[in-house]
């Protein structure tokens, strides 16, 4: 489906129990190019929907009926499962990193986002465009919790702060490219650093950016 | 034994004075004889001997001094009618006299002089029938004699036979103005002297004395030795053991009391069945505390005491249609009491004998042990409520904190965000022109979000949602990131564990990193968590400023009671200047779910 002409507008699916939420989010959506072609309130509803609109992207709040749990989370596999064409986007009210690494694990095009980040709608628009072309996103402030936990012999103390920066970026999710323009730097400088973290935490080269995501994660989930 | 012989014919066989003997003379020494017999009984007593040691004693002098060749001391109790079967050889269904029968009396052996332990030894029990000299001693309140042919043919006659004996006299034996027993001495000459019925009833009397005394000092022992294991059941009790505790440890002392086989406690379910829930003694069932306790006679004690409620006694089980279990079990008597809990039947204490009946003031001396049993099962019973009431409102509270945690996370914080949202289209609509009502509008939004952000927080602070949908090494994990202080977290939990308990330690946990950034000024703390073997031992510790005191009314006193509401058991070390430590164990069933979410 990546192939597909770019002159269509994406086809997105959208699950949330909160109607109104959900409307504001579609209308959201709709004014940001892509096209809702249906809407969910419980995990069951949107399985059934997503098998019949195969979309382009699924996004979806963690919370539903009939648990109030992590029923968003199972759906989410369930459709990378049967289509591994449809980008996620998971959306919670509080992010943690073991379900950040449970969404992650199922590849890329998979984003794990607080979900107050819709109403920055620039940047969430951005974000989910990116997810839809093939990165892997984890919420910042995620990321922020993991790498500000204090540890009494801190392997990230031999990172220097411009490290840390490209170390929190990398577990976001940006791209090489992505890290340039958010520090103001070259790409080459950034493939310098990412090299130079790499070696001193003694992390293996990943092919991709959402292995790259997934092994930062656990590496910092872990210290 | 040392007692100078005495002749039973009256003449004296030590010889050196036999020339001069005169009717004074024999007396006298008669007198000094008697004398010297009851100087040994009373230096028995008084040198502490036990009642059995002193009824041998004055069983042995009384042959010497008359020159028996056996001798009884025995004592006689009086039991109501219809109580069981009577004591061998007779059997219930014998009784000629049918219908109300009068109380009955039976005499145990206690103490006997001659080669008589075979056929009749000590704790023999027989019912006082005509015909024999002890009942007419009883009866008539003097001595008795019987010889020849009525001996012979008597109750005893197969006994009598084989021992030879062919006459004997029984005299009542009246200790502090009551008929205590009775003593008989036999013989296998023709018959005794005339004159032995006096010559018996002087020492009798005299040795009462001796009998009373070693009666007190044992009677006065016996209540020592109650008193001392009522106190020990009470202390038990008082100090909360296990019910299970106090009914194994009333039982081993039931059994050291009162019973000379067995002793067990048994309680009676509201479904009509029974269960065992102590057994001591050499003799059982092949049934364990805590079982089933099934099978039983509809006439034997269990089924009695549960029918009507009072105390029940078997004199003999042989007479007891339905007994035969207890007799293979080498029982012969048994005396069954009712524990009343609050006023409903609750169970039982049964002690069974393998001799004769038991003594008649079993039931009465173990009633104190019947209501230690009923006090411990209501303080057990009033604790067991208390657990579970401050259980139920510890589990109240955080069912609160999980409505309030929902209500704020479904409601308000979804209603801001789609606040946040419209607000943004509105944003959005805004014509070029009016650039300062746009911007005014953003700075609204972002305000929003921020009430947002807190909403976020403070929920999260009322009920974590990742405790619940991860489990508690997830959360604690969490927890220690937040941290101002740096946190070691070693958590060895491989399954979910009940939500109160993952709750508790959850709050363990957050309570006391708050103490150690706020107060303590510590700069580590060390979080271990491990479940094994059905319990979850949680230790929390910082190297802080310690003098942390729950009675100082910080979080940790909440902590304390969370727990112990739990079941578990929480202590506090915190030292001036030594740190801060809190352990905690809480009881969780082993197995369990496996653990979910802990893919790491």
């Amino acid at each position: 489906m990546r192939g597909m002409a770019s002159s269509r507008a994406p086809q997105v699916v959208l699950a949330d129990d909160d109607v109104l939420l959900r409307e504001g989010v579609a209308s959201l959506l709709a004014r940001s190019g892509f096209e809702v072609v249906g809407q969910a309130g419980n995990g069951t509803e949107l399985l059934a929907l997503a098998r019949s609109a195969r979309p382009e992207l699924a996004v979806i709040d963690i919370r539903m009926p009939p648990g109030h749990g992590t029923e968003g989370l199972t759906a989410a596999r369930v459709i990378r499962e049967e289509l591994p064409g449809t980008a996620i986007i998971v959306l919670s009210a509080h992010v943690e990193v073991n379900e950040a690494m449970d969404l992650l694990a199922g590849g890329e095009r998979l984003g794990y986002l607080l979900k107050s980040r819709v109403t920055d709608v620039a940047e969430f628009i951005d974000t989910v465009k990116r997810i839809t072309a093939g990165a892997s996103v984890v919420d910042p402030s995620l990321v922020q919790e993991l790498v500000r936990a204090r540890r009494r012999r801190d392997p990230l103390d031999v990172l220097s702060p411009r490290e840390r920066q490209v170390l929190a970026l990398m577990a976001e999710g940006a791209s090489n490219a992505g890290i340039a323009q958010r520090i103001f730097v070259t790409e080459g400088t950034v493939e310098k650093h990412v090299r130079s973290i790499l070696t001193k935490l003694d992390l293996p080269e990943s092919e991709t950016d959402h292995r790259r995501v997934l092994a930062v994660l656990k590496f910092l989930e872990a210290r | 034994m040392n007692a100078p012989e005495t002749g039973a014919d009256g003449t004296n066989a030590t010889g050196a004075g036999a020339a001069r003997n005169s009717p004074d003379q024999a007396r006298l020494r008669r007198l000094a004889d008697q004398q010297a017999a009851l100087r040994r009984v009373a230096t028995l007593v008084a040198g502490g001997a036990r009642p059995a040691e002193v009824f041998t004693s004055v069983a042995d002098e009384l042959g010497h001094l008359i020159g028996a060749e056996a001798t009884f001391v025995s004592r006689v109790d009086v039991s109501s009618p219809g109580r069981g079967g009577p004591g061998p050889p007779g059997s219930p269904a014998a009784d000629p006299s049918g219908g109300r029968r009068e109380a009955e009396r039976h005499m145990t052996v206690v103490g006997s002089y001659g080669r008589v332990r075979d056929e009749v030894p000590i704790g023999f029990r027989t019912r006082l029938q005509p015909g024999m000299a002890s009942n007419a001693a009883i009866q008539t309140r003097h001595s008795a004699r019987i010889n020849g042919e009525e001996l012979a043919n008597g109750p005893f006659g197969a006994i009598v036979g084989k021992l030879g004996m062919r006459a004997a006299i029984a005299t009542p034996i009246v200790v502090e103005g009551r008929y205590w027993g009775v003593t008989v001495a036999a013989t296998s000459r023709a018959d005794f002297p005339a004159g032995t019925e006096s010559r018996m009833a002087d020492f009798m009397e005299l040795a009462a004395t001796a009998i009373a005394n070693a009666q007190a000092d044992q009677e006065l022992r016996e209540l020592a030795d109650t008193q001392a294991a009522l106190r020990r059941l009470a202390t038990l009790i008082a100090r909360g053991e296990p019910p299970e505790a106090v009914f194994a440890a009333t039982t081993r002392e039931a059994l050291w009391h009162f019973g000379h086989g067995t002793a067990r406690m048994i309680r009676y379910e509201p479904d009509g069945t029974a269960t065992l829930l102590a057994n001591e003694g050499s003799t059982g069932p092949h049934v364990r505390a805590g079982k089933p306790w099934e099978g039983y006679s509809p006439t034997g004690l269990t089924a009695t005491v549960l029918r009507t409620g009072r105390a029940v006694r078997v004199d003999d089980y042989r007479g007891v249609p339905g007994g035969e279990p207890y007799l293979r079990e080498g029982l012969r008597s048994a005396v069954g009491m009712p524990i009343h809990v609050n006023g409903r039947l609750w169970g039982m204490i049964a002690i069974g004998s393998g001799e004769g009946p038991l003594p008649p003031d079993t039931e009465q001396r173990m009633t104190q042990f019947t209501s230690l049993v009923a006090t411990a099962v209501t303080n057990a019973q009033n604790r067991a409520d208390l657990m579970t009431s401050r259980a139920r409102i510890v589990a109240a509270a955080d069912e609160t904190r999980r409505r309030i945690e929902r209500d704020l996370h479904d409601g308000t914080q979804q209603q801001l965000v789609s606040l946040i949202l419209e607000l943004r289209m509105v944003e959005a609509t805004v014509p070029a022109g009016l650039g300062e009502l746009r911007s005014k509008l953003s700075r609204l939004a972002e305000r929003l979000a921020g009430v947002s952000d807190q909403v976020r927080e403070i929920s999260h602070g009322i009920h974590p949602a990742i405790l619940s949908s991860a489990g508690l090494r997830p959360a604690l994990r969490a927890l220690g990131r937040r941290s101002a202080v740096p946190v070691d977290i070693n958590v060895r939990i491989d399954r979910r564990l009940p939500e109160p308990v993952e709750v508790g330690a959850y709050y363990v946990v957050s309570e006391m990193l708050t103490n150690a950034a706020k107060h303590a000024r510590a700069s580590v703390v060390a979080v271990d968590a491990e479940t094994s073997g059905g319990t979850l031992r949680l230790r929390v510790r910082d190297d802080g400023t310690g003098g942390a005191s729950p009675l100082r009314g910080s979080g940790l006193t909440g902590l304390k009671d969370r727990i112990e509401a739990l079941g578990g058991m929480f202590s506090l070390h915190s030292p001036e200047g030594g740190g801060t430590a809190v352990c905690c164990e809480l009881p969780v069933p082993e197995g369990g779910q496996p653990g979910a979410g802990h893919g790491q």
